[in-house]
Protein backbone atom coordinates (compact mmCIF):
# COMPACT_ATOMS: atom_id res chain seq x y z
CA UNK A 1 0.00 0.00 0.00
CA UNK A 2 1.52 2.96 -1.09
CA UNK A 3 0.80 6.02 1.28
CA UNK A 4 0.72 9.52 0.51
CA UNK A 5 3.00 12.25 2.22
CA UNK A 6 -0.50 13.51 4.42
CA UNK A 7 -1.11 9.89 5.14
CA UNK A 8 2.20 8.87 5.88
CA UNK A 9 3.47 11.17 8.50
CA UNK A 10 -0.12 11.05 9.69
CA UNK A 11 0.13 7.52 10.68
CA UNK A 12 4.16 8.51 11.65
CA UNK A 13 2.75 10.84 13.83
CA UNK A 14 0.94 7.96 16.33
CA UNK A 15 4.62 6.26 16.58
CA UNK A 16 5.40 6.95 20.24
CA UNK A 17 1.32 6.54 21.51
CA UNK A 18 -2.24 7.73 21.38
CA UNK A 19 -2.53 11.43 20.23
CA UNK A 20 -5.39 13.37 19.69
CA UNK A 21 -6.60 15.73 16.42
CA UNK A 22 -4.49 18.54 16.51
CA UNK A 23 -1.54 16.97 18.38
CA UNK A 24 -1.62 14.78 14.95
CA UNK A 25 -1.28 17.87 12.84
CA UNK A 26 1.73 19.58 14.65
CA UNK A 27 3.60 16.39 14.73
CA UNK A 28 3.27 15.57 11.27
CA UNK A 29 5.05 19.14 10.21
CA UNK A 30 7.62 18.29 13.03
CA UNK A 31 8.12 15.00 11.80
CA UNK A 32 8.05 16.49 8.08
CA UNK A 33 10.10 19.14 9.43
CA UNK A 34 7.50 21.58 7.77
CA UNK A 35 7.36 19.84 4.38
CA UNK A 36 4.03 18.71 4.98
CA UNK A 37 1.17 20.69 7.04
CA UNK A 38 -2.05 18.74 7.19
CA UNK A 39 -4.91 20.64 7.50
CA UNK A 40 -7.51 19.80 9.69
CA UNK A 41 -10.34 18.93 7.21
CA UNK A 42 -7.41 17.00 5.52
CA UNK A 43 -6.81 15.30 8.69
CA UNK A 44 -10.19 13.74 8.94
CA UNK A 45 -10.46 12.31 5.63
CA UNK A 46 -7.09 10.77 5.99
CA UNK A 47 -8.72 9.60 9.69
CA UNK A 48 -11.39 8.56 8.29
CA UNK A 49 -10.14 6.12 5.70
CA UNK A 50 -7.24 4.71 7.97
CA UNK A 51 -10.07 4.06 10.67
CA UNK A 52 -11.92 2.46 7.58
CA UNK A 53 -8.69 -0.20 6.74
CA UNK A 54 -8.03 -0.63 10.61
CA UNK A 55 -4.54 1.01 10.25
CA UNK A 56 -5.84 3.20 13.37
CA UNK A 57 -8.49 2.97 16.17
CA UNK A 58 -9.96 5.92 18.17
CA UNK A 59 -10.93 6.34 21.63
CA UNK A 60 -13.38 7.37 23.68
CA UNK A 61 -14.39 11.53 23.42
CA UNK A 62 -12.71 13.89 25.54
CA UNK A 63 -13.31 17.38 26.67
CA UNK A 64 -10.53 19.56 27.51
CA UNK A 65 -11.18 23.42 27.77
CA UNK A 66 -14.56 23.10 26.23
CA UNK A 67 -13.51 21.33 23.51
CA UNK A 68 -14.07 17.39 22.29
CA UNK A 69 -10.65 15.25 21.91
CA UNK A 70 -10.19 11.88 21.03
CA UNK A 71 -6.77 9.92 20.98
CA UNK A 72 -5.93 7.92 17.78
CA UNK A 73 -3.85 5.21 18.31
CA UNK A 74 -1.61 2.96 15.53
CA UNK A 75 -2.69 -0.46 15.36
CA UNK A 76 -0.27 -3.24 14.39
CA UNK A 77 -1.75 -3.37 11.20
CA UNK A 78 -0.49 0.14 10.95
CA UNK A 79 2.33 -0.07 11.98
CA UNK A 80 3.65 -3.15 9.57
CA UNK A 81 1.78 -0.46 6.59
CA UNK A 82 3.81 2.49 7.97
CA UNK A 83 7.02 -0.01 8.34
CA UNK A 84 6.18 -1.24 4.98
CA UNK A 85 5.75 2.18 3.37
CA UNK A 86 9.23 3.65 5.12
CA UNK A 87 11.02 0.61 3.53
CA UNK A 88 9.93 1.08 -0.08
CA UNK A 89 10.18 4.71 0.57
CA UNK A 90 14.50 3.68 1.67
CA UNK A 91 14.73 1.96 -1.09
CA UNK A 92 13.78 4.46 -3.63
CA UNK A 93 15.75 6.80 -2.00
CA UNK A 94 18.91 4.80 -2.42
CA UNK A 95 18.43 3.86 -5.98
CA UNK A 96 18.29 7.07 -6.87
CA UNK A 97 20.89 8.58 -4.56
CA UNK A 98 23.62 6.07 -6.30
CA UNK A 99 22.82 7.01 -9.33
CA UNK A 100 22.83 10.68 -8.47
CA UNK A 101 26.10 9.91 -6.67
CA UNK A 102 27.53 7.88 -9.88
CA UNK A 103 26.79 11.16 -11.94
CA UNK A 104 28.60 13.05 -9.58
CA UNK A 105 24.87 15.14 -8.70
CA UNK A 106 25.02 13.96 -5.39
CA UNK A 107 28.20 14.08 -2.92
CA UNK A 108 28.75 11.30 -1.45
CA UNK B 1 -21.39 34.83 15.74
CA UNK B 2 -18.23 33.30 17.70
CA UNK B 3 -15.63 30.61 16.08
CA UNK B 4 -17.00 27.88 17.58
CA UNK B 5 -20.59 28.79 16.05
CA UNK B 6 -19.07 29.07 12.60
CA UNK B 7 -17.30 26.31 13.04
CA UNK B 8 -20.58 24.09 14.05
CA UNK B 9 -22.28 25.51 10.87
CA UNK B 10 -19.40 24.49 8.38
CA UNK B 11 -19.63 21.25 10.11
CA UNK B 12 -22.84 20.55 8.95
CA UNK B 13 -21.47 20.53 5.23
CA UNK B 14 -20.49 17.04 5.77
CA UNK B 15 -22.95 14.33 5.87
CA UNK B 16 -24.81 13.67 8.79
CA UNK B 17 -23.17 10.03 9.97
CA UNK B 18 -19.73 12.16 10.32
CA UNK B 19 -21.32 14.70 11.99
CA UNK B 20 -23.29 12.14 14.71
CA UNK B 21 -19.80 10.81 14.87
CA UNK B 22 -17.19 13.46 14.90
CA UNK B 23 -18.79 16.91 14.46
CA UNK B 24 -17.74 18.34 17.77
CA UNK B 25 -14.57 16.79 17.52
CA UNK B 26 -13.67 18.22 14.47
CA UNK B 27 -15.26 22.05 15.91
CA UNK B 28 -12.94 21.20 18.52
CA UNK B 29 -9.51 20.36 16.52
CA UNK B 30 -10.30 23.46 14.34
CA UNK B 31 -10.53 25.60 17.09
CA UNK B 32 -6.94 24.35 18.57
CA UNK B 33 -5.42 24.72 14.64
CA UNK B 34 -7.06 28.00 14.53
CA UNK B 35 -6.11 29.47 18.06
CA UNK B 36 -3.02 31.16 16.68
CA UNK B 37 -4.38 33.65 14.41
CA UNK B 38 -7.47 34.50 12.47
CA UNK B 39 -5.58 33.69 9.20
CA UNK B 40 -4.93 30.22 10.62
CA UNK B 41 -8.32 30.06 11.49
CA UNK B 42 -9.86 30.84 8.39
CA UNK B 43 -7.63 28.74 6.62
CA UNK B 44 -8.57 25.80 8.85
CA UNK B 45 -12.49 26.51 8.25
CA UNK B 46 -11.96 26.70 4.74
CA UNK B 47 -10.06 23.46 4.91
CA UNK B 48 -13.16 21.94 6.60
CA UNK B 49 -15.69 22.98 4.26
CA UNK B 50 -13.52 21.90 1.48
CA UNK B 51 -13.57 18.41 2.89
CA UNK B 52 -17.16 18.36 4.55
CA UNK B 53 -18.17 19.08 0.68
CA UNK B 54 -15.68 16.62 -0.89
CA UNK B 55 -17.12 13.80 1.87
CA UNK B 56 -20.88 14.97 1.01
CA UNK B 57 -20.35 14.82 -2.40
CA UNK B 58 -18.76 11.38 -1.72
CA UNK B 59 -22.02 9.58 0.00
CA UNK B 60 -24.43 11.11 -2.14
CA UNK B 61 -22.22 9.92 -5.84
CA UNK B 62 -21.70 6.20 -4.62
CA UNK B 63 -25.09 5.38 -3.60
CA UNK B 64 -27.04 3.46 -6.23
CA UNK B 65 -27.70 4.15 -9.56
CA UNK B 66 -31.13 3.23 -9.34
CA UNK B 67 -32.24 5.00 -6.22
CA UNK B 68 -30.43 8.12 -7.73
CA UNK B 69 -32.78 7.74 -11.00
CA UNK B 70 -35.70 7.02 -9.29
CA UNK B 71 -35.16 10.23 -6.78
CA UNK B 72 -34.48 12.53 -9.61
CA UNK B 73 -37.68 11.77 -11.45
CA UNK B 74 -39.66 12.32 -8.02
CA UNK B 75 -37.69 15.83 -7.76
CA UNK B 76 -38.39 16.56 -11.76
CA UNK B 77 -41.96 16.27 -11.11
CA UNK B 78 -42.04 17.94 -7.62
CA UNK B 79 -39.60 20.89 -9.44
CA UNK B 80 -42.11 20.75 -12.22
CA UNK B 81 -44.55 21.91 -9.83
CA UNK B 82 -42.29 24.41 -8.32
CA UNK B 83 -41.16 25.92 -12.05
CA UNK B 84 -44.72 25.90 -13.63
CA UNK B 85 -45.92 28.34 -10.71
CA UNK B 86 -42.34 29.85 -10.62
CA UNK B 87 -43.10 30.76 -14.40
CA UNK B 88 -46.42 31.78 -13.81
CA UNK B 89 -45.26 34.77 -11.55
CA UNK B 90 -42.64 35.61 -13.28
CA UNK B 91 -44.50 35.77 -16.60
CA UNK B 92 -47.30 37.97 -14.50
CA UNK B 93 -44.38 40.26 -13.30
CA UNK B 94 -43.13 40.82 -16.42
CA UNK B 95 -45.81 41.78 -17.84
CA UNK B 96 -47.43 43.50 -14.97
CA UNK B 97 -50.49 41.26 -15.16
CA UNK B 98 -52.96 39.68 -12.44
CA UNK B 99 -50.64 37.34 -9.87
CA UNK B 100 -54.68 36.53 -9.00
CA UNK B 101 -57.26 34.13 -10.67
CA UNK B 102 -59.80 31.75 -10.41
CA UNK B 103 -60.17 29.48 -7.09
CA UNK B 104 -58.96 26.90 -10.07
CA UNK B 105 -56.22 29.08 -11.21
CA UNK B 106 -55.40 29.70 -7.71
CA UNK B 107 -55.02 26.19 -6.59
CA UNK B 108 -53.39 24.68 -9.74
CA UNK B 109 -50.88 27.38 -9.36
CA UNK B 110 -50.12 28.23 -5.86
CA UNK B 111 -52.01 26.17 -3.52
CA UNK B 112 -51.18 22.53 -5.01
CA UNK B 113 -47.18 23.38 -5.78
CA UNK B 114 -46.70 25.26 -1.90
CA UNK B 115 -48.21 22.12 -0.41
CA UNK B 116 -46.22 19.95 -2.66
CA UNK B 117 -42.93 21.63 -1.86
CA UNK B 118 -43.83 22.14 1.88
CA UNK B 119 -45.02 18.45 1.99
CA UNK B 120 -42.09 17.26 -0.23
CA UNK B 121 -39.24 19.13 2.09
CA UNK B 122 -41.01 17.89 5.36
CA UNK B 123 -40.54 13.60 3.69
CA UNK B 124 -44.39 13.38 3.73
CA UNK B 125 -43.67 11.45 -0.07
CA UNK B 126 -47.34 9.51 0.00
CA UNK B 127 -49.03 12.49 0.11
CA UNK B 128 -46.82 14.99 -2.05
CA UNK B 129 -47.57 11.95 -4.52
CA UNK B 130 -51.05 12.41 -4.39
CA UNK B 131 -51.24 16.02 -4.98
CA UNK B 132 -49.06 16.05 -7.37
CA UNK B 133 -51.35 13.46 -9.13
CA UNK B 134 -54.61 15.94 -8.04
CA UNK B 135 -52.05 18.77 -9.83
CA UNK B 136 -51.62 17.10 -12.96
CA UNK B 137 -55.47 16.16 -13.26
CA UNK B 138 -56.52 19.80 -13.18
CA UNK B 139 -53.87 20.65 -15.96
CA UNK B 140 -55.34 17.98 -17.86
CA UNK B 141 -58.70 19.02 -17.17
CA UNK B 142 -57.88 23.10 -17.77
CA UNK B 143 -56.18 21.94 -21.18
CA UNK B 144 -58.05 19.58 -22.68
CA UNK B 145 -57.15 20.10 -26.04
CA UNK B 146 -53.57 19.99 -25.20
CA UNK B 147 -51.03 19.04 -28.18
CA UNK B 148 -49.15 15.92 -28.27
CA UNK B 149 -45.96 18.06 -27.60
CA UNK B 150 -46.82 19.63 -24.77
CA UNK B 151 -48.39 16.81 -23.14
CA UNK B 152 -45.11 15.06 -23.35
CA UNK B 153 -43.08 17.90 -21.94
CA UNK B 154 -45.63 18.29 -19.20
CA UNK B 155 -47.17 14.94 -18.10
CA UNK B 156 -45.74 11.64 -18.45
CA UNK B 157 -41.82 12.14 -16.79
CA UNK B 158 -44.15 14.04 -13.76
CA UNK B 159 -46.80 11.43 -13.57
CA UNK B 160 -44.00 8.87 -13.22
CA UNK B 161 -42.24 10.89 -10.82
CA UNK B 162 -45.69 11.42 -8.44
CA UNK B 163 -46.30 7.80 -8.78
CA UNK B 164 -43.32 7.17 -7.64
CA UNK B 165 -43.49 9.00 -4.50
CA UNK B 166 -46.82 7.22 -3.93
CA UNK B 167 -45.78 3.83 -4.75
CA UNK B 168 -42.08 3.89 -2.88
CA UNK B 169 -41.81 6.98 -0.55
CA UNK B 170 -39.22 5.69 1.27
CA UNK B 171 -36.80 4.90 -1.71
CA UNK B 172 -36.47 8.82 -2.25
CA UNK B 173 -33.12 9.55 -1.21
CA UNK B 174 -33.13 12.93 1.55
CA UNK B 175 -30.75 15.32 -0.03
CA UNK B 176 -31.24 18.40 -1.20
CA UNK B 177 -34.95 18.98 0.34
CA UNK B 178 -33.72 22.39 1.66
CA UNK B 179 -32.30 23.35 -1.76
CA UNK B 180 -34.86 23.45 -3.51
CA UNK B 181 -35.39 27.32 -3.14
CA UNK B 182 -32.28 27.47 -5.29
CA UNK B 183 -33.51 26.57 -8.58
CA UNK B 184 -36.34 28.15 -7.45
CA UNK B 185 -34.48 31.46 -7.39
CA UNK B 186 -32.70 30.48 -10.38
CA UNK B 187 -35.71 29.36 -12.52
CA UNK B 188 -37.25 33.22 -11.83
CA UNK B 189 -34.28 35.11 -12.63
CA UNK B 190 -34.25 33.02 -16.06
CA UNK B 191 -37.73 33.93 -16.44
CA UNK B 192 -37.08 37.74 -15.60
CA UNK B 193 -34.56 37.60 -18.47
CA UNK B 194 -36.25 35.12 -19.98
CA UNK B 195 -39.24 37.10 -21.69
CA UNK B 196 -37.30 39.38 -25.09
CA UNK B 197 -33.87 39.45 -24.12
CA UNK B 198 -32.50 36.13 -23.65
CA UNK B 199 -28.96 37.07 -22.51
CA UNK B 200 -26.64 37.34 -19.41
CA UNK B 201 -26.38 35.23 -16.50
CA UNK B 202 -30.06 34.59 -16.23
CA UNK B 203 -29.98 33.19 -19.53
CA UNK B 204 -27.14 29.99 -18.17
CA UNK B 205 -28.55 30.17 -14.58
CA UNK B 206 -30.19 27.07 -14.93
CA UNK B 207 -27.56 24.85 -16.67
CA UNK B 208 -25.29 26.70 -13.60
CA UNK B 209 -27.67 25.77 -10.91
CA UNK B 210 -27.92 22.11 -12.17
CA UNK B 211 -24.23 21.88 -12.20
CA UNK B 212 -24.01 23.67 -8.57
CA UNK B 213 -26.20 21.42 -7.01
CA UNK B 214 -24.73 18.33 -8.54
CA UNK B 215 -22.48 16.80 -6.14
CA UNK B 216 -24.45 17.54 -2.84
CA UNK B 217 -28.27 16.73 -4.51
CA UNK B 218 -27.02 14.37 -7.88
CA UNK B 219 -30.36 13.37 -7.76
CA UNK B 220 -32.20 16.75 -7.32
CA UNK B 221 -29.52 18.45 -10.27
CA UNK B 222 -30.43 15.28 -12.26
CA UNK B 223 -34.24 16.21 -11.99
CA UNK B 224 -33.62 19.49 -12.58
CA UNK B 225 -31.40 19.22 -15.80
CA UNK B 226 -34.48 16.87 -16.91
CA UNK B 227 -37.25 18.90 -16.17
CA UNK B 228 -35.44 21.98 -17.55
CA UNK B 229 -34.17 20.06 -20.61
CA UNK B 230 -37.83 18.82 -21.25
CA UNK B 231 -38.21 22.81 -21.98
CA UNK B 232 -36.28 21.93 -25.10
CA UNK B 233 -39.51 20.40 -26.51
CA UNK B 234 -41.24 23.37 -26.19
CA UNK B 235 -38.60 25.41 -27.76
CA UNK B 236 -38.20 22.70 -30.81
CA UNK B 237 -42.25 23.16 -31.30
CA UNK B 238 -42.00 26.75 -31.34
CA UNK B 239 -39.69 26.57 -33.85
CA UNK B 240 -41.27 24.17 -36.20
CA UNK B 241 -44.39 26.36 -35.81
CA UNK B 242 -43.24 29.62 -35.52
CA UNK B 243 -40.82 31.50 -38.08
CA UNK B 244 -38.25 28.87 -37.87
CA UNK B 245 -36.35 31.80 -35.60
CA UNK B 246 -32.72 30.52 -35.04
CA UNK B 247 -32.64 31.75 -31.34
CA UNK B 248 -35.27 29.47 -29.92
CA UNK B 249 -32.86 26.30 -31.56
CA UNK B 250 -30.32 27.85 -29.43
CA UNK B 251 -33.03 27.75 -26.22
CA UNK B 252 -33.87 24.32 -26.82
CA UNK B 253 -29.97 23.71 -27.06
CA UNK B 254 -28.89 25.61 -24.32
CA UNK B 255 -31.93 23.61 -22.32
CA UNK B 256 -31.00 20.45 -23.38
CA UNK B 257 -27.46 20.83 -22.91
CA UNK B 258 -28.28 20.50 -18.93
CA UNK B 259 -29.37 16.76 -19.43
CA UNK B 260 -25.73 15.31 -20.91
CA UNK B 261 -23.37 17.43 -18.76
CA UNK B 262 -25.23 16.71 -15.33
CA UNK B 263 -25.23 12.67 -16.42
CA UNK B 264 -21.70 13.37 -17.72
CA UNK B 265 -20.33 15.11 -14.30
CA UNK B 266 -22.13 12.70 -12.28
CA UNK B 267 -21.05 10.08 -14.20
CA UNK B 268 -17.40 11.45 -13.37
CA UNK B 269 -18.03 12.38 -10.08
CA UNK B 270 -19.39 8.95 -9.09
CA UNK B 271 -16.28 7.12 -10.57
CA UNK B 272 -13.51 9.48 -9.02
CA UNK B 273 -15.13 8.87 -5.24
CA UNK B 274 -15.14 5.11 -5.80
CA UNK B 275 -11.80 5.52 -6.69
CA UNK B 276 -10.86 7.19 -3.71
Amino acid sequence: MELRPPSYFTLAALIDGPVHGYAIMRRASELSEGTVRVSTGTLYSILDRVLAEGLVVAGDPYVVSGRERRDYRLTPAGRLVLAEETKRLARAASVVGTRLRATGALAT
Amino acid sequence: MNRAAIGRLVVRLYPRDVRDAAGRELVGTLLDAGEASSTAYLVQLASLARSGLRARAKTELTRPIGQIAASALCWLAVVDAMSVTVSFVGTQLYWGGSLGGSSLTITYYYILPLLILILFTLRRNRITGVLGVAWLAIFLYQHQLISTVGFIQLVPLQAAGFALLIARPKRQLPAGRLLWPAPAAAWLLYQLTLLGEQSGVGKITPVLTVLALLPWAPALAVGLALDWGLTAIYYLNLHSIALNDPHLLVEAAEFAIGIPLALLIASVGRRLSKRE
